[in-house]
């Protein structure tokens, strides 16, 4: 059966919720640059979790194969955001080649809300 | 039967023989080892599932921040951090809910029960107020949307990832509170014991679970920027 954790444990794993929650609401309000706010916000909600799944949802009290389970989530789950983020986020990083972008270019069929094309011949629309 | 398992010893006559006991599990110590492990294995599914949608909303906001930070600005931070604090306090209960059964005491377990299902119920109410808020400034999408803003249609977007993923954390919630219900009418009844008290025990496992999922939501969809 699973361990009877006292009480007061329990009280203390709420304060340093609230505390942790009053903490990432303050610091929304300084603006850092780039991605320092969202790292922040996130390794405060890392934070909380690791405190309910441990204390309020035993498993620091739980035998190593639920730490198995859990694991195997997480890694799966830092899978999914790593790959595809370290995909999108990356994209932009190397210079690709002009023809690549030029097969971007609309110009066999323009958007309904896209600027008339210059009646100049020859002259592409700008990159929208 | 009795060599099989002697090593277990510290497991009490009465745990054998308890009406709980499913005929397949040697103990009620086991039974309790094999129904957490399979919530455990059910809410590795849950991340699963809420991790979809946290990526697709990752990949959107990478790709238009400056509109999702003028999304962000139509929800209350304040407000959210209420419900935080509110749905954070029903974890607590939830807690000592698992404790009072643990301890045997089922008139204190139903008493902590009730307090939990009354913050859930704040919660919602709190989030039925937004999304009645929502409606009323015509901020929901597809239903008679209307913005003017610098970037009215990844506002559409930002609100619509909004929508989704708070409705679809409300939806496990209200799954929480009718269970919730179904344990108080167990504990009425005197159903939970010391030896065996694992309904209570699995389902504060998703309730604190879907108090993760929130503490998640508050700062990626109240915060932004």
């Amino acid at each position: 059966m699973a361990e009877v954790v006292p009480q007061r444990i329990y009280y203390r794993v709420f304060a340093a919720l609230i505390t942790l929650t009053l903490l990432t609401w303050g610091v929304s309000y300084v603006h850092f640059g780039g991605y320092l706010g969202i790292i922040i916000a996130l390794t405060i909600a890392i934070g909380k979790t690791a405190l309910v799944v441990l204390y309020f949802m035993h498993v620091r009290y739980s035998n190593r194969l639920i730490w198995v389970y859990i694991g195997a989530g997480l890694f799966w789950l830092v899978l999914l955001v790593g790959v595809t983020m370290g995909d999108y986020i990356s994209r932009e990083w190397l210079p690709v080649s002009v023809g690549w972008q030029r097969l971007n270019v609309p110009d066999y069929a323009p958007h309904p809300t896209a600027p008339p094309v210059s009646e100049e011949p020859g002259r592409r629309p700008a990159t929208p | 039967m009795p060599t099989a398992h002697s090593g277990k010893t510290r497991r009490s006559t009465l745990a054998k023989s308890h009406s709980a006991l499913a005929h397949h599990f040697d103990d009620l110590g086991q039974q309790y080892e094999a129904s957490t492990l399979g919530m455990w294995a059910f809410l590795v599914t849950e991340i699963m599932f809420f991790g979809g949608l946290f990526l697709g909303y990752a990949v959107y906001r990478a790709a238009y921040l400056e509109g999702f930070i003028e999304g962000s600005q139509h929800l209350d931070a304040i407000l959210g951090a209420l419900m935080t604090a509110i749905l954070l306090g029903s974890s607590l209960t939830m807690a000592l809910s698992v404790h009072a059964a643990q301890v045997g005491h089922n008139k204190l377990l139903a008493r902590f029960l009730l307090l939990t299902m009354l913050l859930g119920v704040a919660f919602l109410s709190i989030k039925g107020y937004e999304y009645w808020h929502k409606y009323h400034t015509h901020m929901v999408p597809g239903f008679a949307f209307h913005y003017d803003g610098l970037h009215p249609e990844i506002v559409r977007l930002f609100l619509s990832f909004y929508f989704i993923m708070t409705s679809m954390h409300a939806l496990h919630m209200i799954i929480g509170l009718g269970l919730q219900a179904m344990l108080v009418m167990m504990a009425w009844r005197g159903r939970f014991s010391p030896e065996y008290h694992t309904p209570v025990e699995i389902i504060g496992l998703y309730w604190h679970f879907v108090d993760i999922v929130w503490i998640f939501l508050y700062p990626l969809l109240y915060l932004v920027g």
